[in-house]
């Protein structure tokens, strides 16, 4: 009898406890859709709607990485503009699909925000995902900044330019060492090879970003695509960085005009926002209004400056352009390279 | 070697004012209740608090999340031995012999010696950082693919001890670990496998979901099958510490398993779960009573926990000399550095010196602080045994449940929990061990990657060009060798069956 009541027992607690935990989510369903009824009975215009629960903006990086730094930045410096409360959340995971399932899991009501990066585009392309619902089923509201992508090496390593990479390069083949496969860094170094006509090098897939740099100090590649800021602090030196004016934290390394490669010059990362496709106009027009306020904050430009990330606001129309091309530039190189099917679409 | 204790001692001087020692002791208390609740993460732990450092000075900010890493290492040992529950991957190891213990009424000690081991663990870590951050991170710059990909086969090599007597059994479980490594984007070239379209599966099966189960509801189900109403508590249970005396017993094994850990924790990705299966291998090889050896060795419980938490000192070795994180926690950390606009790596040793130098003393404060609330936080958790077992099962079966779900608020993750839970018991029943499962899928990923690396960065060749590579294959080569001459001399020593 109590080996029954012991079993009743315990699937009643685990039942009821996960219960609380999706009943979380569905406990804020309910708070969201009364708030969401609210948002839509007061949203006769578009700037009238305030946010009456926390709002949470989801992060498909670990706690530490650049997306998470920035959305801590930015709900740190959102405070002096609003009373809103935001909670940062982490959830990482495929590529960056399963907070992006989650968020779109959640009512479209504005209260959960998902922080991405052309990372996401890039893993959903190499991975054949449906984009229809992993990137259209999102309104990007806020394109907030470019990182630069740049070509590092050791500190100590005989080449300076790009001139003595590409020389290097034509000499044999040579290993390069970078995150993951068909991640947003691999796809940057593929259209850098394919501009600058380097062959025979390979890209070693390490588990993360600071574990390729550890590999670049090590000596085991010649080279790195990342962003200008992680040579910080490390023996690393960038030797030629994709931006249109050059940064003021390097002004002797050169930018890809420089050596004869315009077009290269547009390579970033661009960190941004989106919410649930079906998302009041007034908690999109609210949001970018906060957005407008933080980025033009002096602290959070001296913050980006100083890690030499260009920072802006490129709303919905825009950023969803630059997306399109991120797509289309994707799927053109992994098809090039037979990486994907070739009837893939997106 | 003046200098750097005259810059430590200005370190402690930076930090000894009661705002500096309540948010280490703050830290602490939370880093040990978030490691003590499956499915909180130490990296979890310090990034829940990281908000609170925006407001402080980037000293106070960065000590009190030291505070927590630290807690949080030893954290995840309290569910371990009280529930065979362990709160982190690394704390797996502690349940193998802590929970033996406690079920045989001595959580008392178990509890103490995990207790002591840890922060003893941890002192050693932070003394092996302050004096040989660099030296360490140059070594960590030579291990490539291969250097990693032979301290997985070193890693391996435990099954011999882990598995004992029934040595194919462990071969067996340890090769099912290794094979639950093939679901998810292969590592290289971000192939799916046994995905089955299952985004939750791209990543693999996740770690903390498999240890609730294999060791937490295996326990429980074994337990509910065998459950027996009139069976009182454990036998007289023994709640007391025991006496200091007694760690003094142990003083060799906690500074060998330190050592280890703070070595191991150096090395990016290999990290305090390897540290505590290496340090318990060595702990069994080199004890006078193997045969105890997850039955409630006291050694197996130091080895696991002093291991792991001199990680912690070892994770930081590449954050200060190389701006790497060695761990995801040191991860997290270097995102805190970056919030207060300072820049990790060796810079900081010039630009910031006062805050790295009580960077190193917070670590001895917290440990400190780790032992007090240690103290009389676990002789609550020691009672875990009071608890009628109709309310401790079920107890145990939802924290599961809940802790599973939250590490990446999924219900796949709930099912892999529910189905490891049920193949613990089966395990259980079949007397298979579930440690080799745990070593499998701790080390698989790691040896695929690392294989595939190799050959990418230097081919075959590396395998055997490489001095480094090339030692560490001897090594687990004269461990294997070892274990079947030990275990051959040890039956032509015993006495024939017959005679008993």
């Amino acid at each position: 009898m109590k080996k029954a009541l012991a079993l009743l027992l315990s699937l009643t607690m685990a039942l009821s406890l996960t219960g609380c935990g999706s009943g979380g989510e569905g406990k804020t369903v309910e708070t969201s859709q009364a708030a969401g009824g609210e948002a839509a009975d007061t949203s006769g215009t578009d700037t009238d709607w305030e946010p009456s629960q926390p709002i949470t903006i989801m992060n498909y990086v670990k706690a530490g990485g650049g997306m998470d730094i920035a959305t801590r930045k930015f709900v740190e410096i959102a405070a002096k503009y609003t009373d809103a409360t935001f909670v940062v959340d982490n959830t990482p995971g495929a590529g960056g699909m399963t907070a992006m399932e989650y968020v779109l899991s959640q009512p479209a009501d504005g209260y959960t925000v998902f922080a991405g990066t052309v990372s996401n585009v890039a893993y959903l392309v190499a991975n054949e995902e449906d984009l229809e619902k992993y990137i259209w089923g999102f309104q990007w509201i806020d394109d907030i900044m470019a990182d630069p992508y740049s070509v590092m090496v050791p500190s100590g390593s005989d080449i300076n330019t790009l001139d003595d990479l590409l020389a290097e390069c034509k000499a044999g083949a040579t290993v390069w060492c970078g995150p993951s496969t068909g991640g947003a860094k691999h796809l940057a170094a593929l259209q850098l090879w394919g501009a600058l006509g380097i062959e025979n090098a390979t890209w070693v897939p390490f588990e993360s970003g600071p574990d390729a740099l550890l590999a670049v100090i090590g000596g085991q590649g010649i080279a790195s695509v990342g962003n200008p800021g992680d040579v910080e602090g490390k023996d690393l030196k960038n030797i030629v960085i994709a931006t249109g004016e050059k940064l003021e934290k390097y002004p002797d390394v050169t930018n890809f005009a420089d050596c004869g490669y315009p077009d290269l010059d547009e390579l970033n990362m661009w960190r941004g926002f989106a919410v649930k496709d079906g998302t009041p106009a007034g908690m999109v027009t609210w949001f970018q209004n906060l957005v407008d306020q933080v980025t033009a904050d002096e602290e959070w430009q001296k913050f980006f400056a100083d890690n030499s990330i260009v920072v802006f606001n490129k709303t919905t129309e825009e950023f969803e352009a630059i997306i399109r091309d991120n797509i289309t530039n994707y799927i053109d190189i992994l098809k090039s390279l037979e990486l994907i099917d070739a009837s893939y679409e997106g | 070697m003046a200098e750097i204790f005259q810059l430590t001692a200005g370190g402690f001087g930076e930090i000894l004012d009661v705002t500096s020692l309540l948010l280490i002791l703050i830290g602490v208390c939370v880093g040990i209740l978030g490691g003590a609740i499956p499915g909180i993460s130490p990296s979890m732990a310090v990034a829940l608090l990281l908000p609170m450092t925006y407001s402080m000075t980037p000293t106070q900010g960065i000590i009190m999340l030291m505070g927590i890493y630290i807690g949080a290492n030893y954290g995840g040992s309290i569910t371990a031995v009280a529930i065979n529950t362990p709160g982190t991957p690394s704390a797996a190891v502690t349940s193998f012999d802590g929970y033996p213990l406690a079920k045989a009424g001595r959580g008392g000690e178990a509890m103490g010696i995990s207790l002591w081991a840890s922060v003893f663990g941890g002192l050693i870590g932070a003394v092996i950082l302050m004096l040989c951050a660099v030296p360490l991170a140059r070594i960590a710059l030579k291990f490539w693919p291969s250097e990693y990909f032979a301290l997985c086969v070193l890693g391996l090599t435990t099954v011999a001890t882990l598995g004992g007597k029934e040595w194919q059994k462990s071969l067996v479980a340890v090769l099912f670990g290794l094979l639950l490594n093939m679901i998810g984007l292969d590592p290289v070239l971000g192939v799916k496998r046994f995905t089955f379209g299952i985004t939750a599966l791209y990543d693999g099966v996740a770690m903390v979901p498999v240890l609730i189960g294999l060791f937490a509801l295996g326990e429980v189900f074994a337990n509910l099958e065998s459950y027996n109403s009139s069976e009182k508590k454990f036998e007289k249970p023994v709640y007391k510490f025991p006496k200091i005396g007694y760690y003094w017993k142990l003083k060799w094994s906690i500074l060998r398993s330190g050592v280890v850990g703070c070595l191991i924790g150096v090395f990016p990705g290999a990290g305090g779960t390897i540290a505590s299966f290496l340090a318990y291998d060595v702990e069994k090889r080199m004890s006078k009573h193997p045969e105890e050896f997850g039955k409630g060795a006291p050694e197996g419980v130091v080895a696991a926990e002093a291991s792991n938490s001199g990680s912690v000192g070892g994770a930081m070795v590449p954050l200060l000399a190389l701006g790497i994180p060695g761990s995801s926690t040191a991860a997290v950390l270097i995102g805190a550095l970056m919030i207060h606009n300072l820049t990790p790596g060796p810079t900081l040793f010039t630009d910031e010196p006062d805050l790295v130098y009580a960077l190193f003393a917070s670590m001895f404060f917290a440990n400190a602080f780790m032992l007090l609330v240690g103290i009389f936080g676990s002789k609550l958790w020691v009672r875990v045994s009071d608890i009628p077992k109709t309310v401790l099962y079920p107890l145990i079966f939802a924290f599961s449940i809940l802790g599973s779900y939250s590490v990446k608020k999924s219900m796949a993750d709930v099912v892999v929990c529910l189905l490891f839970g049920v193949i613990g018991w089966i395990m259980k029943k079949y007397r298979y061990p579930a440690a080799p499962v745990v070593l499998g899928v701790v080390l698989g990923r790691l040896m695929e990657l690392n294989f595939s690396q190799a050959l990418m960065v230097g081919g075959a060749a590396s395998f055997y060009t490489r001095p480094l590579t090339v030692v560490l294959f001897a090594i687990s080569i004269a461990a294997v060798v070892y274990s079947i001459v030990s275990e051959k001399r040890a039956v032509g020593k015993r006495p024939p069956e017959t005679e008993e």
